[in-house]
């Protein structure tokens, strides 16, 4: 899936790739997500929710 | 796994089935990795009233082990938000204690600095780790011990209460089952559960028959009260037993005996559990790992003295080979175990 064919379905813009800070858990890390340049909005692809993001959550799930 | 029970590979498979709740109401989630067949891991979730219920158990579990007042240093967890350090510190506060978590031991001289600065009144943490310290810092003289997180063998029970002149509790509990399960009382007779979360019952390990009370078998628990993910009957692959009438106490409800490990260690032939009562007796020795595989058992002792530790096990197992060597052992938060394979 190509993450730069995107579009701000509100905005009508394409989306841009920007380095966005995720929070969890007190701490924080960063990744390159399209980006709407003009409201803001942030897209989460399925792939990163359950690749990158996911392998994150489980290093800071600890008990 | 068949019938209507919970097992560990059922969570690591298909744990967000078991979750009643939106994810707006989840305020913690632990992952825990399986050293079972899927090797997957296991999340565990929790809603802030889960966690509040925790916190109440480990409340009123700590006022009978310490007062309004005492330090308590709390050497498991992590500084992690919602985490079973922060947990207990909380429910410490609440009863009225002052808590410091300094959390799993990274290097046990730094850790034994630490305490014989904060010369706490209570220590909470893992049975051959504070056995460990107490080997280390014997005048700390703490008034009393609460062991978790791994089996408690007697001879480390022993060890600490005869080095530090001190009271040793002990509690069972695991994730699944909000961390916390079920605790001695000031008599130290049987371990008092919490029966207002917990339903509990002692099935068979290898049929998942029903067992009475006072027969040995697997810990299998029912959560009451659980709101992000109730567990029915979840297999611990804990060994225990229920024990039967009143406890002495005056406390009602059901208690457990000592937990005597897990059903997947005791089938190995030689477990941890055997190496610890047999080596833990020796005050020289501070920590052992084993490992065992085509009749070799092969230990590295950190203290004491490899060739009298051989000439023991040699003894104790004349199937086996024996090979001692020492070396070091720094601490670790894995449950102990013999490594086979």
């Amino acid at each position: 899936m190509d993450e730069m064919n995107w579009k701000c379905f509100k905005c009508g813009v394409p989306l841009t790739k920007k380095a966005v800070v995720f929070e969890y858990m007190n701490r924080s890390f960063s990744h390159e997500v399209p980006v709407c340049p003009q409201c803001g909005k942030v897209f989460i692809s399925e792939e990163l929710a359950e690749g990158r993001m996911a392998e994150v959550e489980a290093a800071l799930e600890d008990k | 796994m068949s019938g209507d029970f919970t097992t560990a590979d059922d969570l690591a498979a298909h744990g967000r089935d078991y979750v009643k709740v939106g994810a707006g109401d989840i305020q913690r989630i632990v992952t825990l990795s399986t050293s079972g067949s899927t090797g997957n891991g296991k999340r565990l979730y929790f809603t802030a009233g889960d966690l509040r219920r925790t916190i109440d158990f480990f409340r009123d579990g700590m006022s009978q082990i310490c007062a309004p007042g005492d330090k308590v240093a709390i050497l498991l967890g992590s500084p992690s938000p919602d985490g079973l350090g922060r947990l207990l510190e909380e429910g410490l506060r609440e009863m009225g204690a002052v808590p410091s978590l300094l959390c799993l031991p990274r290097d046990y001289r730094e850790t034994a600095e630490a305490l014989e600065s904060l010369l706490p009144d209570t220590l909470v943490g893992l049975p051959v780790q504070m056995r460990r310290l107490a080997l280390m810092t014997p005048r700390l003289r703490p008034k009393t011990v609460l062991l978790s997180g791994d089996y408690v063998s007697l001879a480390a029970v022993d060890t600490i209460t005869r080095l530090w002149q001190t009271r040793v509790f002990t509690h069972y509990g695991l994730t699944e089952s909000g961390l916390g399960f079920a605790v001695q009382c000031p008599l130290l007779l049987g371990q008092h559960i919490r029966a207002s979360e917990l339903q509990v019952e002692i099935v068979d390990p290898d049929t998942g028959e029903s067992l009475p009370e006072g027969e040995w078998g697997e810990i299998v628990f029912t959560t009451l009260r659980r709101e992000a993910m109730p567990l029915k009957r979840y297999r611990t692959g804990d060994i225990s037993r229920l024990l039967p009438g009143v406890c002495p106490c005056g406390q009602p409800g059901p208690r457990l005996d000592r937990v005597l490990g897990r059903v997947t260690e005791m089938r190995k032939p030689v477990s941890i559990y055997a190496l610890d009562e047999l080596l833990l007796r020796d005050d020289a020795l501070l920590d052992y790992e084993a490992s065992f595989r085509d009749g070799m058992l092969t230990v590295v002792t950190e203290g004491g003295d490899p060739a009298s530790v051989r000439a023991l096990l040699t003894e104790t197992y004349p199937g086996f080979a024996v090979r001692v060597s020492p070396g070091v052992i720094p601490p670790s938060a894995q449950k102990r175990m013999v490594k086979t394979l």
